[in-house]
């Protein structure tokens, strides 16, 4: 049970080969996604250079869903089982995934200006990725409004539990109110409608992404143990 | 079971000694109303096609209206310790105090939005739907609400800053389906659709919001 990451005294062992495992595929990928999607892969026909933002953008708003469904379910889990390192995985990872949204946010922004031909527009996706950001942020802000630590932290796990179930409602009832964003382009029937010289560099910088915020999350876990093993 | 009615009546039978939290939010809701034609310009025919999410916007702020206190008091005077000692589940308590406060501030709002809708020059077929819609946001948000309420119990600056802002992210579908409801009436497919929803969202927060609040509670009672 040495490399084990299920108690705290062993995380160390664990993250000393995770950490490496998560920062190393994420420089490849990140590298060869980059190389691929700036340089070695054609503009799009009618976005031109700008569909270049994909790369960045895409991967960043799955990174922030992916975030916050982890985040959720290790809330619940740690209701249920009341593991310590449930704690600690949900200050650690809520910063990185509202950095996501907010990245999301602003790569969209860039590229809604020339496609568009507004900074803003009031969209189904936009307006929930939005909400999520809030999320993010109320959870963070929550967790810290506290004079007793533990309490902010209870507090900000209910309120993820809460927002877990609220989240697919809000992205349901802002479809049901406007939807001008592209359909769905990858996951759908008939294959994806994307060209796959423009499917590989996303690919591959959505996985160089992932391992980079599975990294930065276990590194700033790992931060926030020792920080409280010094008090 | 006993206890939770006596609880929702003593809530019940405070109400006439506090007027002011009846007539205060109602107020608010009054002004919310007058200062957007200030803002937006007193032309009849734009306020007629703005009025049901104005009204649904009004009820909503009304909701957040010292939302923050809905706990501390009885956190402060120890009477949360007491029914955190006692049989009675911490969630049947938070829904007593959740219906009370919905029909105290909620109901008020409801009974006067005739009024208020006709200041804005909406159709009075129109406002029966509205009214509906009304009173479904303001349980809703008083449901999800109490819940955050809970959460902010203790935090720095009485919850104060930090409530509006942890809740609002929460109300986008109620607003959307409310305001929906209200703008098309009873009478329209999409007003019918959107009356399902909000009386599904109701039922979910009805559900939802006295089980968590109650966690939230019993940590703010573990942590005092």
């Amino acid at each position: 049970m040495a490399a084990s990451p299920s108690r705290p005294g062993a995380f160390h062992a664990f993250t000393a080969f995770a950490l490496p495992a998560c920062f190393l595929p994420a420089l490849l990928f990140c590298a060869a996604g980059l190389y691929f999607a700036l340089i070695a892969s054609p503009p799009d026909a009618r976005q031109g250079e700008t569909v270049r933002i994909m790369y960045v953008h895409v991967p960043a708003a799955w990174g922030a869903m992916l975030v916050y469904a982890a985040l959720g379910l290790t809330a619940l889990a740690g209701f249920a089982w009341k593991h310590v390192l449930a704690d600690v995985f949900c200050a650690a990872a809520a910063p990185v995934g509202a950095v996501l949204a907010a990245l999301c946010l602003v790569t969209g922004s860039l590229w809604g200006k020339p496609m568009w031909g507004a900074w803003w527009v009031w969209d189904a996706r936009l307006t929930s990725m939005l909400f999520l950001f809030f999320l993010y942020v109320g959870a963070i802000a929550l967790r810290g409004a506290f004079a007793h630590a533990a309490r902010g932290a209870q507090a900000s796990r209910i309120l993820l539990v809460l927002g877990l179930v609220n989240l697919p409602i809000v992205k349901f009832s802002v479809d049901w109110w406007n939807t001008l964003h592209q359909g769905e382009s990858l996951l759908r029937d008939g294959g994806p409608a994307i060209a796959p010289e423009m499917l590989w560099p996303l690919a591959l910088t959505a996985a160089g992404g992932f391992f980079l915020c599975a990294g930065l999350i276990l590194m700033r876990m790992e931060t926030l143990i020792l920080r409280s093993a010094a008090r | 079971m006993s206890a939770f009615c006596a609880l929702l009546l003593r809530d019940f039978r405070l109400l006439p000694r506090r007027r002011t939290e009846i007539f205060l939010p109602l107020l608010f809701a009054f002004l919310v109303v007058s200062l957007f034609p200030l803002a937006l310009g007193p032309d009849a025919a734009g306020l007629k096609n703005l009025a049901p999410g104005l009204l649904c916007i009004a009820a909503l702020l009304t909701q957040f209206l010292g939302l923050e206190r809905l706990f501390a008091d009885d956190a402060e005077s120890g009477a949360l310790d007491l029914v955190a000692l006692s049989p009675l589940p911490l969630s049947l308590y938070a829904l007593s105090r959740m219906l009370a406060r919905g029909a105290a501030q909620g109901l008020p709002l409801v009974l006067a939005a005739p009024i208020l809708a006709l200041m804005l020059n909406m159709d009075a077929e129109k406002i029966p739907a509205l009214m509906a819609a009304l009173a479904l946001v303001s349980l809703c948000v008083t449901l999800a609400g109490g819940a955050v309420a809970a959460l902010t119990l203790g935090a720095r600056g009485g919850g104060g800053v930090a409530l509006p802002l942890l809740l609002a992210p929460l109300c986008a579908p109620v607003l959307i389906f409310g305001s929906t409801l209200a703008a098309q009436g009873f009478g329209t497919q999409e007003g019918r659709q959107a009356v399902l929803y909000l009386g599904s969202l109701f039922f979910l927060y009805l559900a939802l919001g006295p089980a968590l609040g109650a966690a939230a509670l019993r940590s703010a009672v573990e942590a005092s």
